[in-house]
């Protein structure tokens, strides 16, 4: 097994810290990049998830967990400069792009990254993932907002609740 | 001692009732304290230049430069995936229990497991819409119906009509009607919940309440960011000082962001909000018109003056400034103070939007100034 060579984070720089999906699959990952959750900050800075051991998460399938360290390494560097302070405009255009990119996915995996973003406590993976569920809502009338978000169709009653609401806010449907 | 235990059991329902409403409460404010620094829409300070300093802010003349210093930012190594191996036992994040019970068998779209994540991911949500965009959310299911007015920050930019050209008693009727919509979504929100920004187009003044109404509940209720804008209207507006100011002194202020799109600001105006909003942090003014003689706060952190028109004379005394950027000034430049704490300063100046009867003192020049 490839040990993570400088687990007791002294030497700062390049600390690693190895995380545990649950289905048992490790990542190593610098603890620079982990650290953007809120739930494993803490548990980092007391030198937990160095050495052999790891941080277990059994919310976190290993596909879930590699998009989201995908995130945390790609913000790492932004979020270490205390956020936008010497971000240029160059940098900041990359990681929008990249975020666009990034929540371009299929709705089930759009769903665990919700679940593992809330439950990681990842501020800024929280606000995109939401962002785009909001994207998905956004301009719809609501049969579609429904159908974009695998809504089943509406029962008669939720029809007629429907229409009567539609009728008190009209403007808002025009 | 039966009779206490008879009288703990008759008042058990209304305990738990009790008890989880403070749970809920709990939490709310727990994420109202996550949400703080969430806003990136309504953020003001957009870095163009830096590490410049008045005297050393570059322009060409009659032109727009932008000093923009780029920087190459270093990627950190990707992630490996090691073998798989054994779970220490023991670690808090065994007990981290799956919060989410439809996760496990729920299958089709997104929306069925939208439905019963915890209010925060989906209150979030909520935040990036529009207030019309979050109504139409209640047809989806009960729990979007509870949710929908309840976000932390309201976005009600709905344009008035006076530059689309619609009739006059067309524009007045929509505007009652959004009125009473927005009186409907205040009064939707849950009880004692904070609201942290409020996005406004200027409106105009109807039975149910009007733009200013809806800043001055915003400001009681904690808002800390707040954006009007009157770019739909055929004036300049003038927005009421006083609902930005919460009317009860005890009250705390939180008022740190404000953004003010083509509005007018008179003296009164201007000298009130600046210096009765003693929190304010970060001012942006947007194509106003600026009618006042000075801003005048030590709280100012961050300054945007962007395309708006000055008088003459016009001053900036904010001794505790950090950033400051004066784009494309129409009429008069404004004449600053020494601001100690200074540390991003943006000026561009179009000799096509300045009048030519102001002689710069000599002085002046040596910043840099041109007339």
């Amino acid at each position: 097994m490839a040990a993570p060579e400088s687990g007791d984070g002294n030497n700062g720089a390049a600390r690693m810290v190895t995380l545990i999906s649950s289905d048992n699959t490790r990542f190593e990952v610098e603890a620079a990049a982990a650290s953007l959750s809120q739930t494993l900050q803490l548990t980092i800075l007391d030198g937990g998830g160095g050495g052999g051991d790891g941080i277990p998460l059994p919310n976190v399938d290993s596909a879930t967990l590699s998009k989201v360290l995908e995130y945390c390494i790609k913000h790492a560097p932004a979020a270490a400069n205390g956020g936008a302070p010497n971000a240029t405009a160059v940098d900041r255009a990359e990681l929008e792009r990249f975020d666009n990119e990034f929540v371009n996915i299929d709705q089930s995996v759009l769903y665990s990254l919700i679940m593992a973003a809330h439950n990681l406590e990842i501020e800024g993976l929280q606000s995109l993932v939401a962002k785009k569920v909001a994207d998905m809502i956004k301009g719809k009338s609501p049969m579609e907002i429904r159908r974009t978000l695998g809504f089943p169709d509406p029962t008669p009653e939720e029809q007629a609740e429907m229409n009567a609401h539609m009728l008190e806010y009209g403007w808002a449907y025009e | 001692m039966v009779g206490v235990e008879a009288l703990a059991f008759s008042f058990a329902g209304l305990g738990w009732v009790m008890v989880a409403g403070f749970v809920v409460w709990v939490g709310r404010i727990g994420w109202a304290v996550v949400w703080d620094e969430l806003d990136e829409n309504m953020g003001m300070v957009h870095k163009v230049d830096d590490g410049g300093c008045l005297g050393s802010a570059l322009w060409a003349n009659s032109s727009i430069s932008c000093a923009v210093v780029i920087e190459v930012g270093v990627l950190l190594p990707g992630s490996r995936v090691l073998d798989s191996s054994h779970v220490r036992a023991g670690s808090p994040f065994d007990e981290m229990p799956p919060k989410d019970a439809a996760a496990q068998g729920a299958s089709g779209g997104i929306g069925c497991r939208l439905n019963v994540l915890p209010d925060p991911i989906l209150l979030r949500v909520l935040c990036h819409l529009k207030a019309w965009e979050a109504v139409r959310t209640c047809l989806l299911s009960k729990r979007w119906r509870s949710l929908w007015a309840s976000a932390l920050r309201l976005d009600l930019r709905q344009p008035c009509g006076c530059r689309g050209g619609g009739g006059e008693f067309d524009n007045h009727r929509r505007a009652e009607q959004f009125a009473a919509f927005v009186k409907h979504l205040l009064f939707r929100r849950r009880p004692l919940l904070r609201l942290d920004a409020l996005r406004l187009c200027w409106s105009h003044s109807a039975y149910e309440g009007d733009s200013d109404t809806w800043i001055t509940h915003a400001v009681r209720h904690g808002a800390k960011k707040i954006e009007l804008s009157g770019a739909h209207h055929a004036g300049y507006p003038l927005p009421d000082y006083l609902s930005f100011v919460p009317g009860d002194t005890s009250d705390e202020m939180r008022l740190k962001i404000v953004k003010l799109i083509r509005v007018r600001l008179d003296g009164t105006t201007l000298t009130q909000l600046c210096s009765r909003c003693s929190s304010l942090e970060e001012l942006e003014l947007i194509d106003c018109l600026i009618e006042g003689k000075e801003i005048q706060s030590t709280s100012l952190r961050s300054l945007n003056l962007i395309s708006c028109k000055f008088v003459d004379d016009f001053r900036l005394d904010s001794s505790n400034l950090v950033s400051l950027r004066c784009i494309r000034p129409f009429g008069y430049v404004p004449r600053t103070q020494y601001m100690k704490h200074l540390v991003t300063v943006t000026i561009v100046l179009d000799d096509l939007c300045l009048r030519n009867d102001r002689q710069w003192p000599p002085k002046e020049e040596k910043k840099g100034r041109i007339s």
